[in-house]
């Protein structure tokens, strides 16, 4: 019986006492508490127009965990983080008691929007914010998006299927097809068959923009 | 989470283990209490802040729609839900492009409510009411808001007829008072039935969406309607005559209008009708 109780009490106590490991991360990155980040892809919303900024932040517990999450930008403009329910806008965001299950990553769905401008020079440069995230600990991450203004534009079609990021056209197709990009003198830079998931490999691409057409979608890649 | 947080979670669990285990044997009769039908004394108007960029929005689109069908259900409308576009996450009607299949739904003035509520996240709504910080609602907490409007009497009773007449409709309004009293008065055009794009809880872009029951148009100002002083068992009446768009910005579909009128004093709504233009 002693034993029973001594086991069920350091059973307890462990179950108490052990702190869920929290980190965030961009994309596949993971992100260091107190670091500063830099992210600069730019999409363009075609369906309604002007930019948004995803950068794919989430939040991965080792255990279950409640925590509180404020994002402010620094910088003064509005940021939009939509996790828990309602997607608010404003300089300084804040979630309150969001659940986090153990193991399983929660998008934050952190954005910068702006769908009142056409030309992405507009945007503003360096939109800073600091992440804090409240749980066992406090963690602390600074992201600057659109940094100097050397965004890198990715147009993202209709069913956000085509991406080019990071020197690379990326893609997601349910069927077989070819892709064609030219630049506006109308020169062919790339004609090839793709399908699937995968991404073709553009890192000497020049600066200017290009018109690429993939099946039936088309679009626009603007590299600075 | 805290170690005293964790605690108490723990602590509460157990309980809650060891409660549900004590307490299945509940008779099938007893296992759901009917709620008493709600009579309507009054019509209610409920609005959802919303934005084609907003992807939750479309939860709070289907809960109206779910409150819509269990309160308009013996041919009358006494919920009446107006979607207006608002906000950092919806588009501006000047923004539209019918070449690139770009259509806008946000108009000046439902930004202007929108402020009037100091609302900075959405979905957001509010029950009869037109302005106000502490009068919006999560949509969670549409349901509960709505019935207990439905409860509360009315002095004021709004009737409407819509006409369609070559490029205008021709709204007459009576208002039937039980009391002397001021009140403002509103005259609303919504469309149902608008095919543009809205961004999903998935984050991807439905371009063919159907958007209901539109704010398109706000004839008298928002914050001051149009007022009118009533006297009891006299009507108070209204004739008002508005154009029908058809522009590269705003292209209303003629068959899919209907017509919101509402009186208003403060920041309550005091009873609305609604009507379709014929």
């Amino acid at each position: 019986m002693k034993k029973q109780l001594l086991l069920t009490f350091a059973l307890l106590s462990g179950a108490l006492t052990a702190n869920a490991d929290i980190d965030m991360y961009m994309g596949e990155q993971k992100l260091a508490d107190n670091g500063t980040y830099t992210f600069n892809t730019i999409t363009e919303d075609p369906i309604n127009g002007g930019f948004i900024i995803d950068p794919h932040l989430s939040l991965l517990s080792t255990e279950d965990a409640m925590v509180n999450i404020t994002a402010r930008c620094t910088s003064g403009q509005k940021i939009q983080m939509c996790a828990g329910g309602q997607c608010e806008n404003a300089p300084t965001v804040r979630k309150e008691d969001i659940t986090l299950q153990a193991n399983v990553k929660l998008d934050l769905r952190f954005e910068y929007i702006d769908n009142q401008v056409d030309d992405q020079s507009q945007l503003p440069k360096n939109i800073t914010t600091v992440f804090t995230i409240e749980g066992d600990e406090e963690l602390s991450y600074t992201l600057v998006m659109n940094s100097d203004g050397s965004g890198i534009q990715t147009i993202v079609d209709r069913d956000r299927n085509v991406a080019y990021a990071n020197g690379e056209l990326i893609y997601n197709l349910s069927k077989a097809t070819t892709l064609t990009l030219c630049d506006t003198n109308g020169r062919v830079v790339l004609n090839t068959s793709v399908s699937g998931n995968g991404s073709v490999s553009l890192p000497n691409l020049a600066k200017g923009i290009y018109i690429y057409r993939i099946g039936h979608n088309a679009g626009k890649i603007v590299v600075r | 989470m805290t170690v005293i947080k964790r605690l108490i979670y723990s602590v509460t669990m157990l309980t809650g283990l060891a409660v549900s285990l004590t307490s299945c044997d509940i008779a099938s009769d007893d296992r759901f209490i009917l709620e008493d039908k709600v009579v309507p004394q009054r019509n209610v108007l409920l609005m959802d802040f919303t934005g084609q960029g907003c992807l939750n929005c479309p939860n709070a689109h289907d809960a109206m729609s779910e409150l819509s069908a269990q309160y308009n259900t013996d041919g009358d409308t006494h919920l009446i839900t107006v979607s207006i576009h608002a906000g950092a996450q919806a588009v501006p009607v000047d923004r539209t492009d019918f070449s690139k299949n770009r259509i806008g739904l946000m108009i000046a003035e439902g930004q202007e409510m929108n402020d009037a509520f100091s609302i900075n996240a959405w979905p957001t709504g509010t029950v009869d009411h037109i302005n106000g910080k502490d009068n919006t609602l999560l949509y969670s907490e549409w349901p509960g808001a709505v019935r207990s409007a439905f409860e509360k009497p009315a002095d004021i009773r709004i009737d409407a007829e819509a006409t369609l007449v070559d490029d205008h409709i021709e709204v007459a309004t009576q208002v039937h008072s039980t009391a002397d009293q001021d009140v403002a008065l509103q005259v609303w055009v919504i469309e149902n039935g608008i095919k543009a794009s809205q961004r999903m809880p998935d984050g991807n872009y439905d371009t063919e969406y159907i958007h209901n029951h539109v704010l398109r148009f706000v004839q008298y100002p928002v914050k001051s309607g149009k007022p009118m002083q009533l006297k009891a068992g006299v009507i108070g009446t209204d004739e008002c005559s508005i154009p029908l768009k058809w522009t590269d910005k705003e292209r209303w579909n003629r068959d899919n209008l209907q017509v919101v009128v509402f009186a208003f004093r403060g920041s309550d709504i005091l009873n609305c009708t609604i009507t379709n233009p014929k």
